[in-house]
């Protein structure tokens, strides 16, 4: 079987500076696939140029056979790929429900004259729209907070959760989570591994991008280690955590410890 | 009918034409570009009209219709190379818009009148009256003086339009495509994230704000029956920014209020016309310094709602 | 004539240089497009003119008046318009330029109020002196206009790179927090590039008063916004971007007056800023978005 999402031989440079060097992996479909690495090794880097921030400067992104790299964001978003990011990215003064419904744009398209005129099939469409808003909401145990309040006043936990729904609302195939329990404590983070492995069951391939290795151990069917842009590794959590160049990464040489 | 004062009607009028450009400055602020071209789009209105219907006889109707595609089509043109630029950049390359249709408009004499500009255009009012003559009307039987009918009816188009503009952006702001708009202000990269796609609103939105500056063009053509490049200055565009600044620029009652309080004030208060622009300085720097959003901002809306609902704020 | 028309263009261009680098300072350090720096140009005008007219007083006097008095004007500015923004929170550059378009208003009515509409002689004593090079008439004026001009640029430009302040001046320039982390006293910084860049405007203003001999309150309008165009031409924040454009730009002029349509001649100036931002948005000078610190 062919793969999700297949990253042929990435670079990436910024001026004189190569962020990623020959990144080279393929995602399953129903897979979670864990991108780890120390910090600045270009795993975000990596997002930005699957969700096309930035185009690679090598390479191919290759989406169900589908050579994506190159397009506007908001095409590779319509073709099924969503993403949250490392340090949140919610529209704050909107509300919480108007954000999970921006969400639902490319699904959906009433435009000027349907909106103003307020036609039965918008209003339709605009119903729709709040009802999956609300499915989603549940989904991400956000249900009992109140939608009218605007999304930057949220706890950050639930920020966090609002940024999945929001990515969940594009009905994506596959969904790139950066650093989703970043800042949080264990009955937090526990919430969110139930919540990815949830969003598995419903079909969702994602690509997950974490510093907590237990969430990571527990949640991702295989890893991929990151460092200097290159990646180092690649296999079940069990192999990975036994490469010695990833805990070189991780921990530095013997030697260099001694020196420090 | 003595208290129907054409010179208050006149004022009115002036008010509702400054709403609609304060709307259109505002349609594209709310995808987060300032354009301070709209005193360019404006004349591209004015002038449209004011040709069409001096030197072809066309009907006001659809030289007004005429004017505001026509500066549609420019804000399209405009539009697009201007995505390429943003905040300081994209203000100034808008002004110098502005400022070069101004010099085309004084050195093409034989097209515009040159700096003298075009005089004699129908006016809407006047147009009226003699069509509702010529069928046996006469203002009297209102209890009305022919110029006050003239300002009347120049009042209420002005009004019917501006009403119009009103409601169909505020309903444009609740529906799918002002969500679009709002979160490509708030932040762009992650707008196109969740699927907006970016280029294709932010230059509907300037072709938006362009058409309805070249409709209040294309009605100020029809309302003062005389039009000249200097109506259509650097200073323009500020008056029509300091609407929406100090108005308010994040929900669509900002700049109408404020298009309406700050033409209204230096009429009632004569003292301080004389000052009107040093005002407008100290109220454009006063505003950015304790309250940069506006006068009418949404949570202040929002408080009112409540309050009329007799729901504690 | 030929010769002459570009002798005019350089003078030209060399005092729309001086304007451009005051933009091109406070744009370095902070940012933002002080707006109002074509009005305090325009102010020092008048004040040298009335210092000579009213007071009787010399060229270097009338230079004196209007260097301290667009530099207190710049002062003002930044203590009022600009600082308590930085402050502010979540204030954009946005915010700051429209601060500014509030002040150039400002500005431009009192001066309307103070020195009355139309324009006004602006006399200077050797106007009519010249001699001749070959069969090329130069007036004494331009070559005054010249030396200044580029005297003006060379101390600009050897205190930038040779002094410690100067030093201190492009560290902020370069980056604010760090030049604050290392000891630069950011705020007087940023108040001292703003007096300077101010008072730099003001000198142009002597020196257009020199040229035209007539000046007038609406020059502000036109001198900014043509400062404006020389900078995003040549490129925000680049001391040699000012100077290039604002040579090109008045060579421009010149030539257009001379053998084009002089009614043409201010939209030069808008036609460049449009030209620039379709080919290369940054300037000519200007660093390409993907190096730039922003």
């Amino acid at each position: 079987m062919s793969a999700l999402l297949s990253l042929r031989d990435i670079g990436k440079s910024f001026g004189g500076l190569a962020a990623l060097s020959g990144i080279s992996f393929d995602v399953q479909q129903g897979e979670i696939v864990g991108v780890i690495g120390p910090n600045g090794a270009g795993k975000t880097t990596l997002f930005n140029v699957i969700t096309s921030v930035f185009p690679p400067t090598a390479g191919e992104v290759i989406l169900d056979g589908e050579r994506i790299s190159g397009l506007p964001p908001h095409k590779i978003t319509k073709r099924g790929i969503t993403r949250t990011f490392q340090n949140i990215r919610l529209f704050s003064t909107m509300t919480v429900e108007e954000n999970v419904m921006v969400g639902r744009h490319c699904r959906t398209g009433a435009g000027v004259w349907q909106g103003v005129l307020h036609t039965g099939k918008e209003r339709r469409e605009e119903r729709g729209i709040r009802a999956k808003t609300r499915e989603l909401l549940d989904l991400v145990g956000l249900s009992g907070t109140d939608v009218e309040m605007a999304a930057g006043s949220l706890p950050y936990g639930h920020q966090r959760r609002l940024e999945i729904a929001r990515a969940l609302a594009a009905e994506p195939r596959l969904l790139l989570l950066d650093e989703p329990v970043a800042g949080m404590n264990n009955a937090e983070t526990q919430d969110v591994f139930e919540l990815i492995k949830k969003v598995q069951s419903l079909g969702v391939t994602i690509l997950l991008i974490e510093h907590d290795m237990s969430l990571v151990m527990k949640a991702c069917d295989r890893l991929v280690v990151f460092n200097f842009g290159r990646k180092i590794a690649e296999g079940t959590p069990a192999e990975v955590q036994d490469n010695p160049q990833v805990i070189e990464a991780y921990l530095g040489t013997e030697e260099r410890d001694a020196d420090a | 009918m003595e208290w129907l004062n054409p010179y208050h009607l006149q004022v009115a009028s002036f008010v509702l034409i400054n709403a609609i450009l304060g709307v259109s400055i505002y349609v594209t602020l709310s995808t987060g570009q300032l354009s301070l071209g709209n005193a360019g789009f404006m004349s591209i209105g004015a002038y449209t009209a004011a040709l069409l219907s001096t030197q072809h006889q066309i009907p006001i109707p659809v030289g007004i219709a005429a004017g505001s595609l026509l500066a549609g089509v420019a804000g399209i043109l405009v539009g697009i190379p201007a995505l390429r630029l943003s905040g300081v950049y994209l203000a100034i390359a808008t002004l110098g818009f502005g400022e070069v249709l101004r010099a085309v408009l004084i050195n093409w004499e034989s097209l515009t009148g040159g700096a003298v500009g075009i005089a004699a255009i129908p006016q809407m009012g006047r147009v009226i009256l003699a069509w509702a003559s010529d069928r046996g009307f006469s203002p009297e039987s209102l209890g009305l003086q022919p110029n006050q009918f003239i300002s009347l009816m120049v009042f209420t188009i002005l009004l019917l339009c501006t009403v119009l503009t009103i409601s169909f952006f505020l309903r444009l702001s609740r529906s799918r495509v002002g969500r679009a708009y709002t979160a490509i202000r708030l932040d762009e990269s992650a707008a196109a994230a969740a699927g907006i796609p970016i280029t294709y609103y932010k230059v509907l939105a300037f072709s938006q704000g362009a058409l309805l500056s070249g409709f209040a063009g294309a009605l100020f053509a029809h309302s003062t029956s005389f039009v000249s490049p200097g109506d259509f200055t650097y200073h323009r565009a500020v008056e029509i920014l300091v609407f929406a600044v100090f108005g308010g620029s994040e929900h669509i009652f900002g700049p109408v209020f404020g298009a309406a309080f700050l033409t209204v004030a230096p009429e009632a208060l004569r003292a301080i016309s004389d000052y009107r622009y040093i005002l407008y300085g100290i109220l454009l720097v006063a505003m950015m310094i304790f309250r940069p959003q506006g006068v009418i901002d949404p949570a202040l809306l929002r408080r009112f709602r409540r309050s009329a609902k007799g729901t504690p704020a | 004539m030929f010769l002459e028309q570009l002798i005019n263009g350089i003078t030209q261009g060399s005092i729309y240089a001086i304007v451009a680098l005051g933009y091109t300072l406070v744009f370095g350090v902070l940012d933002i497009i002080n707006m109002a720096h074509g009005e305090i140009f325009m102010f020092g005008s008048f004040v040298a003119l009335l210092v000579v007219t009213r007071l009787g007083a010399s060229l270097p006097v009338a230079f004196l008046a209007a260097i301290v008095s667009a530099a207190v004007l710049g002062l003002l500015l930044e203590r009022v318009a600009l600082r308590p923004l930085r402050t502010r929170r979540g204030a954009s550059h946005l915010a700051s330029m429209i601060s500014t378009i509030g002040v150039s208003i400002l500005l431009e009515n009192v001066a309307h109020k103070l020195f009355g509409a139309g324009n006004h002689l602006f006399e200077t004593s050797f106007a009519e002196i010249s001699f001749n090079i070959g069969s090329v008439t130069v007036y004494l004026v331009q070559v005054v206009i010249l030396l200044i001009s580029l005297a003006l640029m060379a101390g600009l430009a050897l205190w930038l790179s040779r002094s410690r302040s100067g030093k201190a001046l492009r560290a902020t320039a370069e980056n604010l927090e760090t030049a604050g982390l290392l000891g630069v006293n950011t705020n007087r910084m940023i108040t001292a590039t703003v007096v300077i860049a101010s008072a730099m405007g003001g000198v142009a203003g002597v020196l257009v008063g020199m040229a035209f001999s007539y000046i007038n309150n609406q020059m502000g309008l036109s001198m900014g916004l043509k400062g404006l165009a020389i900078i995003i031409f040549g490129g925000m924040g680049s001391v040699y971007g000012a100077m290039a454009g604002g040579l090109i730009l008045g060579l421009s002029e010149t030539f257009m007056v001379a053998y084009g349509s002089s009614g043409y001649r201010d939209a030069i100036a808008f036609v460049l800023i449009i030209v620039i931002l379709l080919l290369k948005p940054q300037g000519l000078f200007g660093q390409s978005p993907a190096e730039a610190r922003r």
